[in-house]
């Protein structure tokens, strides 16, 4: 089994195990996120709810999932569910159903308390048995958060509060933000890295059984 | 007098530990998860029975008792039963707190100044507890704090250098460490740094350096031991990470 495969194989079996999959590359040429979010079609077919929480303009984000050839707008609004926490930061409302963007003021503490009421109101009026959590690019919490260390552990840590099955994938770009990678590797059950070396893309698992 | 860390082949190539010494994991790459080692001793010691003071930094408790969960540390009946106490030093400083027994807070406001003072105090309500229950009888004690760079994210650098500088002498003066008995301590740093990290160089009795490298498509980890009572040459030995516990070849 290649690298990509056996990143595909243990995705689909952390959905079902309620898993934290991390995707890290080492640079931001290698795009090991990409195949990645495809993995998200089998799920989203099945009528599994899907919460990405996307670090990085919105279009970029429809843009990849174009890319890894997956249908996000059948499902957008009705088992898909985005956070824009750069549009959020930055105050780009794109008034897109599904994609919700936090209002007024926001610093790092007041956006974990805005997110946390968000998510305990969508999970009440919806009231899934589990959700599958994407964190898109958390690298670009180095450019949107004072503290995204802190930030970081503190999103992440609303997960054990949640009291539902959450199955998560992470993916990130160290280079662009190296101080993401310890909690990263602390607390996900699976990591996988991406990188080009001498022309060839790869990916080898780092963390987890059958490293 | 010395004491094992429970996991044979380090045991064997240290020939166990100084009682009160100082253990530092240099986890100089996170991919390298010399954290977890910590864990194991951790778990080691709990499932043998013994005490263990917790020093949780840079974690949000719930992330961080689910991460332990996960390598085998029972630590609800731990918790319940007396022999695992944590200090939760994140939860203090951003208002995170449970309600768990045998988990303390630290009063606010907590600066480097004072965070010191703080600590010795809940220590020393502890230790009492633990003399009036009478557990230190047959038990070893065992200081874990991951992870001591955690304070680099929290406080400025050169704050943090103080506080390292100043906290051996502090506690050395304190009632608290004359009164009880004396923990050994393992503490892990992450990264690497030229203020704080050679001040825990000099200050440990041990350190065990980890690091990851990628060979033929393949991770692959060494921990170094850099320094030991008896100094020699530095030794190295490679570890697998398998079912959440770190595995010696």
């Amino acid at each position: 089994m290649d690298g990509e495969e056996k990143l595909m194989a243990i995705i689909s079996e952390s959905f079902l195990k309620g898993k934290i999959v991390s995707i890290v590359d080492r640079d931001f040429s290698a795009f090991t996120y990409v195949p990645a979010l495809r993995s998200l079609e089998k799920p989203l077919k099945d009528g599994k709810y899907v919460w990405v929480v996307s670090y990085e303009p919105l279009q970029s984000l429809f843009r990849d999932f174009r890319r890894a050839g997956l249908d996000y707008e059948s499902y957008l609004g009705k088992n898909l569910y985005i956070l824009d926490v750069f549009g959020s930061i930055r105050h780009i409302d794109p008034g897109i159903g599904g994609v919700f963007v936090l209002s007024g003021y926001l610093d790092d503490r007041v956006f974990i308390l805005k997110y946390r009421t968000l998510i305990q109101d969508l999970l009440s009026e919806l009231g899934p048995e589990e959700v599958i959590v994407l964190g898109y690019l958390e690298s670009g919490m180095c450019r949107l958060f004072d503290n995204p260390v802190r930030t970081q552990k503190l999103l992440w840590s609303l997960r054990e509060e949640a009291g539902i099955r959450t199955a998560g994938i992470i993916t990130y770009i160290k280079s662009e933000c190296p101080a993401l990678e310890e909690f990263i590797y602390l607390y996900s059950d699976y990591v996988f890295e991406g990188l080009i070396e001498n022309g060839l893309r790869r990916i080898i698992m780092t963390k987890g059984d059958g490293e | 007098m010395t004491l094992t860390l429970g996991i044979r082949e380090l045991d064997e190539a240290l020939g166990g530990v100084v009682e009160k010494s100082l253990i530092l994991i240099h986890e100089a790459d996170p991919r390298s998860l010399g954290k977890f080692l910590a864990f194991e001793i951790m778990r080691n010691k709990l499932d043998s029975d013994n005490l263990v003071g917790y020093f949780n930094i840079g974690t949000p408790l719930p992330a961080l008792l689910s991460v332990m969960e996960k390598v085998g540390i029972e630590w609800k009946r731990h918790l319940h039963e007396g022999r695992l106490m944590i200090i939760d030093t994140f939860g203090s400083i951003y208002d995170v707190k449970t309600d768990l027994e045998n988990v303390w807070y630290l009063r606010k406001p907590i600066d480097l100044d004072t965070l010191n003072g703080k600590y010795i105090k809940v220590i020393g309500a502890h230790k009492q507890r633990w003399a009036e229950l009478g557990m230190f009888e047959g038990r070893e004690l065992w200081g874990v704090t991951v992870s001591m760079s955690d304070y680099l994210s929290i406080f400025p650098p050169r704050a943090t250098q103080r506080y390292i500088e100043i906290s051996d002498l502090q506690r050395s003066r304190s009632q608290v460490y004359k009164k009880y008995p004396a923990g050994t301590n393992v503490w892990t740093y992450t990264g690497g740094d030229t203020m704080v990290l050679p001040l825990l160089y000099r200050k440990a009795d041990y350190i065990l350096k980890t690091e990851s490298r990628i060979e033929d498509g393949e991770i692959k980890r060494y921990l170094h031991i850099i320094k030991a009572p008896e100094l020699g040459d530095t030794r190295t030995l490679e570890y697998k990470f398998k079912g959440g516990r770190v595995q010696f070849l």
